[in-house]
């Protein structure tokens, strides 16, 4: 399982992953892993989806203040314990078309160009699917294995000049252009006091059908939990990527607030 | 990354990088006085063991833009030019420039690696294009990301190509705008001059100065810039040294018959209205009274129809030249009557840029200006 599981095979995972096996936990904060949120709990986040245990085994989520522009939803299922991991698949939808055109616009703010020769953004449908094998090493370390796809599906032509050549954005809009695009990453996650949690993240991203398309994804946080319904992070990622003029690395700073709830 | 969610994808990335807009070299500032770039062609081609003159060319490119009307203009829309746009454009001018045959070559706008001329390496493709063997460039607007218009990443600057080496090259960084708000400041064009020393076998260095001043100010910035190229010629004159400065000095020479309402004006309010030259009909006047410009200044104004001379206009294609903005200059002599405006890159239907070339041939011997 892990980061040997062939894109095929989990994608077929994902097909049969309701008639998985159940599987509960009573780990707190389990975004990024395997495990999913006990029935109940609510996740939310600065930067993260609001997420919903559904069951102890389904888990729902959504950027709420997105969907106004760009309407999302994602699921996590687990699927049970496969020797020493516990595996789930996550699948989840997006229409980032009006975000896009907001963004293509004339004078300051416009990060994609309104000319009529690039044309208007098309309507976009994008989807994702990502198995994740979790595995516990011991009661402070964590490890996750992931890889996954994303497919878009456009109403019309989507023309090149309107990507956004930042970090992060630049790779990550390729899949909108492109159709198709594949990950691969792991994670690791320990507990330095009862307070105080790190968490490192590596991802490889590719775009088969474009070129200058790779990109390498190093994240690290260091994360204050007060209690199981407040957490703060901070931390970097670093992006090594390839652009149409070349290859660049930033170092990012990164800040995140989370809180958790319940819900009947 | 946790993961490869498309909303992910883009806002909290989005987000991000904004926020660390504030935190990495995302525009990047020069220093008063840095080396320039050097630049060389990937087959160098051999250059006259031996002469006597040089042809001098300058011309500002436009970046490869040919005939399109950019935003910036106000006849059109168009920001970002695709590949084959901008490799048809730079095809064209390595065409002129190949059949004028210039020994140095003075350009401004060029772009390396910008999104709008489709990240082309535009001084590496002109020096592997053309005869010219050796370039600098000098960068007078590089961003990562310009926020506006969809420019994205952005570089753009002056350049000297020459047959022979290049040595001593700088960057003399000139004013900033003073009349904008401190955001617009912040991403907008350094401007500045670039100099080298052009090493020709068996003759002292001559010294070759290009600027582009400030286009479209409602301040001084303009005259702050032509007078800190003339006080780089005047430093270069006190040594003893020859030089060929010029470039487009966006402003119009003494004696011009129209200093505003002109016909290919477009931009008549905003950021890029730059079209009434009234208060500075007298700003290049030093200029023409120490230097030996390559157009005679007397032939300019007792011309009837000043129009020969014009080297630069809004939409070229259609509605022909209206001013002269682009100059040569010397301390030393020019061949007479060898400066030409070539105007022939234009006509109706096409333009390889909204300037033409202006070149002259110099005398190499001593310097002693007017």
């Amino acid at each position: 399982m892990g980061t040997r599981l062939p894109l095929p095979v989990a994608a077929l995972l994902l097909a049969g992953s309701m008639a998985a096996s159940a599987q509960t936990n009573d780990r707190y904060w389990s975004a990024g892993t395997a495990l999913t949120l006990p029935k109940g709990r609510t996740e939310n986040g600065l930067f993260q989806p609001y997420r919903v245990g559904r069951t102890d085994r389904l888990e729902w989520g959504t950027y709420l203040l997105l969907n106004l522009i760009a309407p999302n939803l994602q699921f996590k299922l687990s699927h049970g314990r496969y020797g020493p991991y516990s595996v789930a698949s996550r699948i989840g939808f997006s229409y980032p078309t009006f975000l896009l055109r907001t963004l293509q616009r004339p004078g300051i703010g416009g990060f994609i160009s309104p000319e009529a020769d690039v044309g208007e953004i098309p309507p976009i449908l994008a989807t994702w699917a990502e198995i994740l094998a979790t595995r516990v090493m011991s009661d402070d370390l964590l490890f996750t294995a992931r890889g996954g796809i994303g497919w878009a599906l456009r109403g019309g032509r989507m023309d090149e000049r309107t990507s956004i050549d930042l970090p992060l954005v630049y790779q990550r809009m390729l899949l909108y252009m492109h159709g198709v695009q594949l990950n691969l990453g792991g994670a690791l996650a320990g507990r330095l006091s009862p307070g105080l949690s790190w968490r490192m993240d590596a991802d490889l991203l590719v775009t088969p059908a474009a070129n200058n398309s790779n990109a390498f994804f190093q994240k690290g946080s260091i994360i204050w939990d007060r209690g199981k319904r407040f957490r703060l992070r901070l931390g970097y990622i670093l992006v090594y990527g390839e652009y149409p003029y070349g290859s660049q690395a930033h170092l990012l700073p990164t800040v995140g607030l989370e809180w958790a709830g319940k819900r009947s | 990354m946790n993961s490869i969610t498309p909303l992910k994808q883009i806002m909290a990335p989005l987000l991000i990088g904004l926020a660390s807009l504030a935190c990495g070299p995302w525009v990047t500032t020069f220093e008063e006085l840095e080396e320039a770039e050097y630049y060389q062609a990937a087959t160098l081609t051999a250059a006259p063991a031996a002469v006597d003159t040089l042809l001098v060319m300058t011309w500002n490119i436009k970046y490869a833009g040919g005939k399109i009307d950019f935003w910036w203009a106000c006849f059109d829309d168009r920001v970002l030019m695709t590949e084959e746009e901008t490799l048809g454009n730079l095809e064209r001018l390595v065409e002129k420039i190949n059949a004028a045959q210039p020994d140095i070559l003075l350009l401004q706008e060029v772009d390396v690696d910008s999104k709008r001329s489709a990240y082309i390496n535009q001084m590496q493709y002109l020096l592997d294009h053309t005869d010219m063997n050796y370039g600098v460039y000098a960068s007078m607007w590089r961003v990562q990301f310009v926020p506006s218009d969809g420019l994205g990443r952005a570089d753009l600057g002056l350049a000297i190509l020459s047959r022979w080496p290049l040595e001593d090259a700088q960057r003399i960084s000139l004013a900033l705008r003073t009349d904008q708000d401190p955001l617009t400041t912040y991403f907008y064009l350094r401007r500045c001059i670039v100099r080298a020393g052009v090493a020709i076998p068996g003759r002292d260095p001559l010294q070759v100065v290009n600027v582009h001043t400030a286009a479209f100010p409602q301040d001084d910035t303009k005259l702050r810039h032509i007078d800190r190229f003339k006080e780089e010629l005047d430093a270069i004159q006190a040594s003893g040294d020859l030089f060929v400065a010029g470039g487009d000095l966006n402003s119009l020479p003494p004696g011009s018959h129209r200093l505003k309402d002109f016909p290919d004006e477009k931009c008549l309010t905003g950021d890029f209205e730059g079209g009434d030259y009234t208060r500075e009909a007298a700003w290049l006047d030093n200029l023409y009274a120490t230097y030996r410009p390559a157009v005679p200044l007397g032939d300019f104004q007792n011309a009837t129809d000043q129009s020969p001379f014009f080297s630069f206009g809004a939409k070229p294609d259609s509605l022909g030249l209206s001013r002269k903005l682009d100059y040569l200059f010397t301390n030393g002599t020019w061949v007479s009557g060898s400066a030409v405006t070539h105007q022939d890159i234009i006509g109706p239907g096409f333009a390889l840029s909204d300037h033409v070339p202006l070149t002259a041939r110099l005398v190499l011997g001593g310097s002693g200006g007017n």
